[in-house]
């Protein structure tokens, strides 16, 4: 017993000397005797070292034993590597490191201790410990321990076991040791394991491999087990070791913002963050609000992309986004941007540039898309352009971007000749949206294009719309009624098509050829009654049509006949949804008017009816008495008397007394609803 | 159920301190490098994943497993019997679990994940960096990453005047 207070009290003192502070560099003016002595040669271990291993990855697998590094290095490896501290990781090269002096110093000058080999170890219980201690065990199995160099490994193995078994019987005796937590909590177990044991081997207090490994095992043993609560106290960076590819990932999905932020963390985080793959400006959220009027703004803008881009010079990126309220003081400097994404070989370019202000200005200050600055290799290099508010006139013979692959845009000035000309050489466009692109005139697109799976085309003034794409999945089109050429998109699921004034009549043939294969079908219309009202029997022409939404907005009376016909064009729907907005007064049902009853048309798949807008006038309840007596397999219906979708300007109505709405629509659909069917009225 | 166990091709996947993992196929191949493999035909016998240790490999078999269905062929099977959206839910909560583990170990897993290119798995290990630098002030982001500042005031002063609006 009188031997373990000994010890302790060893232990405690160096422990004391051997603050891990020590070996941070600028702690050498501090460090006391032991501090000063051991630092020096740890770092200067530690570059030997990682160089070492950085060479070779042999040590890892246990190759090693040229003498200088001995098995205690491989026992601590392999214990690190069982814990799952990489290869690059600081400590465990210190730790492998100063094992190896150690057990190099202990093998050469220390004589071979008489002790039982395989002495029992005692059953104990201390958590992180008896991992610890097992993973050694497991990893310094006396055999293990034999297969390096032969006398050095003799004299070796024994110490382990020696010191793991000091350490349980020191353990056995001092439970306290584990309660208390000892040394302000950075040195474990392991240091007094190894204290002990060279205490008991009577090597001298002052020497400088023992302070130098029992620091070393300290800290490991430390790191292992208490390294993630004590994040601070072990200086260890694991994120800024990553490979750069998980670097570009976790910075490519913080804002720039966030990213450039992470330069002051400190000198190794310096220039992390110029692996991020997307510089992205955003006028809103980069300069924050605009209180110095417009000039400041932008000045303030253009300042800091140029000190961001400054900072990334000769850093490749992907993608250069700028958004901002165009100023006449910009387009020199966008031009540099562009120049700047060319020399990076940026993929994408996003230039949205469209006035905040409700009413846009007109569109003569537009910043002029620089054909002129892209030269021919990143023409082919470019996937994505997205522009806004910007002249795009290509060059005469400008043959498309070969590899283009996304095109987003929105309120550009095109040229109706050009364009066509240009898209028919993008062929691998995937995503094509132009919204606010007046081409006045038609979209004729005769270059085929296979990979083309959205195409999005609002408000554009065309006069005809014809494309060779025959992946084409989404449709989405606004605007005048015009022939619509989609013959070879047979994979055509989904489609939102908003027409101006039309009548269904009109609305069918018009989309009748080009939609047979959707299976989602949204339809916005401001109706127009047909001249002469009549029930058509229009051939099947959706006939995969399982969803349709249909918005319809009546400025003239509803047509219950040329509704109910365009419905019969789509018999195999299973999930109708009509949302009804009159604009003007609308008349309730009056008692003695007759409900027609239309002649028979099964929708035997339709499950589900959603109707808004319900106004139980005289149309609205003969269609709905027609569905509900043509739907067998209904199961919700839902009537709402709120408009969903209003029309522009339009205010909702607010005369509409719901209570009698819904009293009329009980009282006619009391008895020829099924009981299967669930009736929602709000 | 005998046969359709039959019908699935294994994979044995090797970890660099020895220990092997017999996966099957459509398992192993929610790793793009290890899918790469077999279709180049290059997968006869074993395959060697070097860097990554066995603890770590058999957490990312782990994850591999449970995706596996939601990605795969297999999925028609398993989404007819439980709604997509409670199979996203369960995934999700299984995932909080999993990366539940010490930094260290999060750490291997994502240069595992980035090195078997397996996009939820580094989605997921990284989602924690991503949080923590986006959410928090450099104290914080510092403490996480168990980073020092290592740079005298003066420094940090030019590195954020050079950057100001980052710093607002």
């Amino acid at each position: 017993m009188g031997n373990m207070l000994t010890v302790m009290l060893g232990t405690t003192a160096v422990v004391d000397r051997c603050h891990p502070r020590q070996l941070h560099p600028r702690a050498t003016s501090s460090s006391r005797i032991a501090g000063h002595q051991f630092e020096p040669l740890s770092i200067l271990a530690f570059r030997a070292m990682s160089e070492h291993i950085g060479r070779s990855e042999a040590f890892c697998r246990k190759q090693i034993s040229n003498g200088r590094f001995q098995l205690l290095t491989i026992l601590v490896c392999g214990a690190i590597r069982a814990e799952g501290i990489t290869a690059n990781d600081p400590f465990k090269l210190c730790g492998i490191l100063i094992c190896g002096v150690l057990s190099d110093y202990i093998a050469h000058g220390a004589e071979e201790p008489a002790v039982d080999l395989l002495g029992d170890l005692p059953e104990f219980r201390m958590g992180n410990i008896l991992n610890f201690t097992t993973t050694v065990a497991d990893h310094c199995h006396p055999r293990q321990l034999r297969i390096g160099s032969g006398t050095v490994s003799r004299q070796l193995e024994p110490l382990s076991i020696l010191a793991f078994r000091a350490l349980c019987k020191h353990i056995q005796r001092h439970e306290a040791f584990h309660r208390k937590r000892i040394a302000n909590g950075q040195f474990q177990l392991l240091s007094i394991l190894l204290c002990g044991v060279i205490h008991a081997k009577g090597i001298i207090g002052n020497d400088r491999c023992k302070l130098c490994c029992i620091l070393i095992c300290g800290v490991i043993s430390d790191y292992i087990h208490h390294g993630p609560i004590d994040a601070n106290e072990s200086a260890i960076d694991l994120f800024g070791d990553l490979p750069e590819g998980v670097l570009c990932t976790i910075f490519s999905k913080l804002s720039l913002k966030e990213a450039v932020r992470t330069s002051a963390v400190s000198r190794k985080w310096r220039y992390l963050w110029t692996v991020c793959p997307k510089l992205s400006f955003d006028g809103s959220t980069i300069c924050g609000n605009n209180r110095y009027g417009k000039q400041v703004y932008a000045l303030a803008f253009i300042r800091i992309v140029n000190r961001v881009l400054a900072q990334c010079r000769g850093k490749l990126f992907e993608e250069l986004a700028i958004k901002i309220d165009l100023n006449r003081m910009f387009v020199e400097h966008l031009n540099n941007w562009v120049r700047f994404a060319v020399s990076s070989s940026a993929k994408a370019l996003v230039f949205d540039l469209a006035p905040q202000e409700h009413q846009l200005p007109g569109r003569d200050g537009q910043y002029k898309f620089p054909f002129k600055l892209l030269d021919k290799d990143s023409v082919h290099r470019l996937q994505k352009i997205h522009l806004s508010f910007v002249d795009f006139q290509p060059p005469m013979q400008f043959n498309g971007f070969p590899n283009l692959r996304k095109l987003d845009l929105n309120l550009v000035n095109v040229n109706g000749k050009d364009i066509p000309h240009m898209l028919s050489n993008c062929c691998n466009l995937e995503w094509l949206s132009m919204v606010r692109c007046h081409l006045n005139g038609e979209l004729k697109v005769n270059g085929p294009l296979p990979h083309l799976l959205h195409l999005k085309l609002v408000y554009c003034d065309v006069t005809s719309i014809a494309f060779d794409t025959v992946n084409l999945a989404t449709f989405i089109y606004k605007g005048r009624k015009v022939p619509i050429d989609l013959n070879k998109s047979l994979e055509l699921v989904c489609a939102d098509i908003w027409f101006s004034t039309v009548t269904f009549e009109r609305a069918i043939t018009l989309l009748g050829k080009v939609l047979k294969n959707v299976q989602h079908l949204t339809l916005d219309m401001d109706c127009k009654p047909p001249e002469i009202p009549r029930l058509m029997h229009y051939r099947c022409m959706f006939s995969r049509m399982t969803y349709l939404q249909l918005r319809l907005v009546y400025v003239e009376g509803l047509d219950v006949l040329s509704l109910v016909s365009f419905l019969r064009s789509a018999p195999f729907i299973e999930k109708l949804e009509l949302h009804f907005c009159f604009p003007g007064y609308i008349h309730l049902v009056q008692e003695p008017e007759s409900i027609r009853k239309l002649p028979e048309c099964l929708f035997n798949n339709l499950k589900s009816l959603h109707v808004t807008g319900f106004k139980a006038c005289t149309g609205q309840v003969e269609f709905l008495m027609h569905m509900v007596e043509n739907a067998p397999a209904l199961e919700g219906l839902t009537i709402d008397q709120s408009e969903k979708y209003l029309l522009e300007g339009h205010k909702k109505d607010a005369k509409t007394v719901i209570d009698l709405v819904h009293r009329t629509a009980k009282k006619y659909l009391e008895g020829k609803i099924s009981p299967r069917c669930i009736l929602m009225l709000l | 159920m005998a046969t359709r166990e039959a019908g699935k091709k294994m994979i044995m996947l090797k970890s660099p301190d020895g220990m092997e993992f017999e996966v099957e196929e459509a398992v192993a191949m929610e790793s793009q490098t290890i899918r790469k493999m077999i279709e180049d035909d290059c997968a006869d016998t074993a395959i060697l994943i070097p860097n990554i240790n066995s603890k770590i490999l058999s957490r990312v078999i782990e994850y591999c497993n449970k995706h596996v269905p939601t990605t795969g062929a297999t999925g028609a099977a398993a989404s007819d019997t439980v709604a997509p959206a409670a199979l996203a839910e369960d995934l999700k909560i299984w995932d909080a679990e999993f990366i539940k583990v010490n930094r260290a170990t999060r750490f291997d897993l994502i240069q595992a994940a980035s090195y078997l290119n397996i996009k939820g798995l580094l989605d997921l290990t990284s989602q924690t960096t991503i949080d923590t630098i986006s959410d928090n002030s450099l104290e914080e982001i510092r403490s996480f990453l168990s980073t020092k500042n290592d740079y005298l005031p003066e420094e940090e002063q030019t590195i954020r005047r050079e950057n100001q609006w980052a710093f607002q």
